[in-house]
């Protein structure tokens, strides 16, 4: 019941998803830069907004309850959505080492921006909530 | 001693020229329709803000301002018809609470 009412919307579980893989993502760019001078290491990536993003939109073209005493159709479950991560198989230098210092330092700071402002937005909106049960005065 | 007689009360509203108010028929701007359209503009705004969280969160769009300033929308307005229902259950609480 309080579940129902209080955690079910999309939009809290799209991010949590997000802000899970985000954080993946800032594990793998740490393990490039780790391996950094390792030879024969090659770079991963990760790629998640594109299955994120086909989840989501897979809501919209779900059944409609045109009865209020149907059961509604569920919010998809996030929990089994995985992530891609491929490894750059090209040669990079001469000791088989593909890590690029420079572009992963770029991902990990575009993932933290990502990750930062998931959390910013996410605790904005449940001050609205918050406000919401409290009835601030 | 004529001039000294006291009246007996006459209402006001005759005195001022108040226009009458009928409780039974509203207005077409009545309070209970602004606050209803209000309550569904806040909706709207929520909704809107849901949907730009999600945009951004899933990679759509890269526009963070634009997420956080539909958010703040969202929480202005709530907030706004919060206090503006606050203040109008304290006036009624109010009217209630006063000794004819």
């Amino acid at each position: 019941m309080i579940s129902s009412l209080l955690f079910s919307d999309r939009a809290p579980k799209v991010a949590r998803k997000s802000m899970d893989f985000n954080a993946q993502r800032a594990g793998i760019i740490s393990t490039n830069i780790a391996n950094g001078e390792t030879p024969g290491y090659k770079a991963k990536s990760m790629e998640f907004e594109s299955v994120l993003r086909s989840v989501s939109s897979n809501e919209f073209l779900k059944i409609k309850s045109t009865n209020s005493k149907h059961i509604s159709p569920s919010n998809p479950d996030f929990s089994s959505v995985n992530a891609n991560i491929t490894t750059d198989p090209s040669q990079g230098r001469i000791d088989g080492n593909n890590v690029n210092l420079e572009t992963e330092m770029t991902n990990l700071a575009e993932t933290r921006l990502a990750y930062d402002a998931a959390i910013t937005a996410m605790s904005k909106r449940g001050a609205i909530i918050k406000s919401a049960i409290t009835e601030t005065r | 001693m004529s001039n000294l007689r006291i009246d007996s009360f006459k209402p006001l509203g005759a005195q001022f020229n108040l226009p009458k108010v009928n409780a039974q028929e509203a207005s077409p701007n009545s309070f209970g329709k602004v606050m209803a359209e209000s309550m569904k503009e806040v909706n709207e705004l929520q909704a809107k803000a849901d949907i730009s969280i999600e945009e951004l969160v899933s990679g759509k769009s890269k526009n963070i301002h634009e997420t956080m300033i539909n958010i703040s929308k969202a929480d202005l307005a709530f907030r706004m018809t919060l206090q503006i229902r606050n203040k109008a259950i304290e006036a009624y609480q109010e009217i209630m609470r006063s000794s004819i």
